[in-house]
């Protein structure tokens, strides 16, 4: 019986594979550094597992009344701003002239009580903001109304940046997750894409509108909705407070529209992202928005909550708004905290 | 008689009460504010002297072309050509410029004499500090600065002693202001 001699010649790799085995290599030892680097950021914040309290160490909390409340975290936080600045107006001097944050507005999206509440947040707020030099270095802050924080900065990203942190700090901390800026100039875009607002003017516009009267119930188009929003000399009594009760009215009315069209239309909110695209400074993805509105179609809207103060004039001769901060910290407590166990 | 007070006294609150709702809002251009206290003030019926941030769109723009060329400059002290005499004023070199504005003046005459200017600003200055107050001219060419001293006072706004020929010069001819500190 013959025997068999079997050849145990070494193979060589071909090229090919030789190329194979060095990305294999390069996958492996790639996915070993992020794994590393994973584990150095966890051991910066580390999570002991079975430890309630240590999992909550990095939540934001706020003292009350001997009670510990922590920031829930099925609450979703957006903060909605009005920018005045006309887009062909004048530029201001390096990181100064963002214009002002006139509107604002803090949506809390509840998943678990299944609400939109809204927190309305006067612009004459008086605030600690941050100011930056005119090269944009933070050099202090300052007590001031609260829409001023967004003069500071690049009138985008930067400028939204500060607007947010002010509003946190007033907020006693409450951590805003979102933010949406858009310039007045993009209201007549919004007014349109939803179709036309109609509104009962509770004023006299007839100074900017003969046929405004007092009592008259129009549907705005284009420029008239820009017009109804941000007018205030010669419109009633001129002040703030009147002009934010006419936002909140028109607001009221769109976000009614709004939600009919989102009910009725998924794609209806990307659409309108897209349509009001040059106008916005947006912190939040298109996908995540269209997904929080989608699924919080059907909440239930509360009123909108308006912070107790007062009206006064300052010593410097403009409005200024003083929050009764005590009212302040209940009503944050009740929108976006839970007691501590 | 307490009919009458009762009306003066309503006639009193609805007055106030006016002003409160007739008060503005603040943007960010209040913030900026120029003070001036001249030696010899013009009649008190007449036009009032007045030095202002301009928000002329050209002025604004050259502000800004300044401001770069001094973030892109060596040093700020570099930029403005005044060595000594922010030197002599602040001590060592490690100096800031948080304060960069298009100034213009009206209603100015010689025979006012020296101007008093308080300057209110954004950044929150450190009372009773010492502050170098630049003041550049030169529009469509190179800018040459001219340093005058700054006090800080209690309110946060900084005080300065312009001479007449400056600020005829910034009523002619407009020019830039910057704040120089530690």
């Amino acid at each position: 019986m013959p025997s068999h001699h079997h050849s145990h010649r070494r193979r060589r790799l071909t090229p090919f594979q030789a190329i194979l085995v060095l990305i294999a290599a390069i996958a492996v030892l790639g996915l070993a550094y992020y794994f590393s680097l994973r584990n150095e950021e966890s051991l910066k914040n580390p999570e002991p597992f079975g430890d309630a309290e240590a999992r909550h160490a990095y939540d934001v909390t706020i003292e009350h009344d001997g009670h510990t409340y922590r920031q829930r975290s099925n609450v979703i936080t957006l903060l909605l701003m009005g920018i005045d600045k006309e887009e062909s107006g004048t530029a201001g001097v390096g990181q100064r002239g963002g214009g002002q944050a006139d509107f604002l507005r803090l949506v809390a999206i509840d998943r678990q009580n299944r609400t939109v509440s809204q927190l309305a947040i006067d612009r004459d707020t008086l605030a600690e903001i941050t100011v930056l030099g005119v090269t944009g270095n933070p050099v202090g802050t300052r007590v001031d109304n609260i829409s001023l924080s967004h003069y500071f900065g690049d009138g985008k990203e930067k400028s939204c940046e500060l607007t947010r942190e002010a509003v946190q700090r007033l907020l006693y901390g409450t951590r805003i997750d979102f933010y949406m800026a858009m310039n007045l100039d993009g209201v007549p875009a919004l007014n349109d894409a939803l179709g036309g607002v109609t509104v009962t003017l509770e004023d006299d516009f007839t100074a900017t509108n003969p046929a405004w009267t007092k009592g008259a119930t129009i549907t705005l188009t284009g420029s008239e909705a820009e017009t109804f929003v941000r007018s205030r000399t010669s419109i009633g009594d001129g002040t703030n407070e009147s002009r934010m009760r006419r936002q909140q009215q028109y607001i009221s009315e769109a976000v009614r529209i709004l939600a009919d069209k989102v009910e009725k239309d998924s794609e209806f909110i990307g659409r309108l992202f897209d349509t009001l695209y040059p106008y916005l400074v947006s912190g939040i993805r298109r996908d995540r928005l269209v997904t929080e509105a989608y699924t919080a179609r059907k909440y239930d809207r509360p009123a909108v909550i308006s912070i107790a103060g007062e009206h006064v004039v300052g010593e410097d001769g403009f409005m200024q708004f003083r929050p009764d901060d005590e009212r302040l910290k209940e009503t944050v407590i009740k929108l976006f905290f839970q007691e501590t166990r | 008689m307490k009919k009458l007070i009762a009306l003066l006294l309503a006639l009193a609150l609805t007055m106030v009460s006016f002003a409160a709702f007739a008060a503005p809002s603040k943007s960010g251009e209040d913030i900026t504010e120029v003070i001036v206290d001249p030696e010899h003030p013009g009649a008190p019926d007449g036009p009032a002297f007045f030095i202002a941030i301009s928000d002329d769109p050209s002025d604004i723009a050259w502000a800004n072309a300044e401001l770069a060329k001094m973030t892109a400059a060596e040093s700020v002290q570099a930029y403005f050509g005044q060595e000594k005499e922010i030197a002599a004023l602040l001590g060592d070199p490690d100096y800031q410029v948080n304060e960069f504005w298009p100034i213009i003046a009206g209603n100015y005459d010689k025979a006012m004499g020296n101007v008093t200017a308080k300057f209110y600003f954004a950044t929150p200055y450190e009372s009773g500090a010492k502050v170098a107050v630049m003041i550049g001219f030169g529009k469509e060419e190179d800018v040459i600065w001219t340093t005058f001293a700054g006090n800080v006072l209690d309110d946060g706004a900084i005080q300065a002693v312009l001479d007449p020929d400056t600020v005829m010069n910034i009523q002619n001819n407009g020019a830039l202001l910057a704040i120089v500190n530690k």
